[in-house]
């Protein structure tokens, strides 16, 4: 799957910084929403989320990557997907990295709060 | 390897700008001269213990042997914590050039260490009786890191 949705969380390997990482995309990126399947076009740019975490213990611990993109700017952002990284269940991320490159990632049915929301 | 821009990061679904590209060629040709032998300090990895190792070439120096030490301060740094291999050539008026160990003897040896200063000396023996150059290859950490 690798249409962009926006401000929907996808599990990935690990990045290779720890801390969050940000970066813009030029505008005109196409991009479907939660409520809609119809392609839409940012008018400015999107910022791309990604970060590190850990789940599960002892020899069981893996690490994964969390990344989104979304239209928001508030510095709100960050501490959303860390609270809702932590609900992803186990499996679903060993799933996602086993087999996770460039042209594979997992979304999951997650997302932030939609800038209009907030 | 120290690259020009380490903290490249980028997941599915990232567009490269002009400018990411062109610090990705950077990071490329950075690795690739990672294997040219220069006489600027260049660091060509990590060691064990987490630090950058650096490797320097010295073209030529010129000692005298009979026991003599001699510190490297002109040509390296008085920072290096390790030194941990060292590549030498070195010849006299008689010789066209030996790769030193060549002889085990008390009086054949070449010898490199770190001093107490952090500064890295060589040592000639005795049967180095005339003056005689070398060309070496240090790889080493420092203490700045």
């Amino acid at each position: 799957m690798l249409e962009i949705y926006l401000n929907r969380l996808a599990v990935w390997k690990p990045i290779g910084v720890d801390g969050i990482s940000v970066r813009p995309s030029p505008s005109g990126v196409s991009y479907l929403t939660k409520d809609s399947l119809v392609y839409k076009q940012s008018d400015g740019p999107l910022y791309r989320y990604a970060k590190n975490y850990e789940a599960g213990k002892g020899k069981n611990r893996v690490k994964f990557s969390v990344f989104l993109r979304t239209d928001r700017t508030d510095d709100q952002i960050e501490a959303e997907i860390d609270e809702i990284a932590k609900t992803i269940p186990q499996d679903y991320i060993e799933k996602a990295i086993k087999n996770a490159s460039f042209t594979n990632f997992v979304y999951t049915d997650l997302y932030i709060k939609d800038k209009e929301v907030l | 390897m120290s690259l020009p821009y380490p903290s490249m990061v980028f997941v599915p679904l990232d567009v490269l700008t002009a400018e990411e590209m062109n610090q990705l060629v950077a990071n490329i040709e950075s690795l690739s001269a990672g294997t040219t032998y220069s006489t600027t300090e260049t660091v060509i990895g990590t060691w064990i213990n987490g630090k950058p190792l650096y490797r320097k070439v010295i073209d030529t120096l010129t000692g005298t042997g009979g026991n003599n030490t001699f510190n490297l301060t002109t040509v390296l740094d008085a920072n290096i914590d390790r030194c941990y291999h060292l590549d030498a050539v070195i010849w006299s008026s008689t010789s066209t050039g030996l790769i030193p160990p060549y002889n085990t003897s008390s009086q054949d040896y070449f010898r490199a260490f770190v001093g107490g200063s952090n500064v890295l000396s060589i040592s000639l023996g005795s049967v180095y009786t005339s003056t005689v150059q070398f060309r070496c290859v240090f790889y080493y950490t420092k203490t700045t890191d």
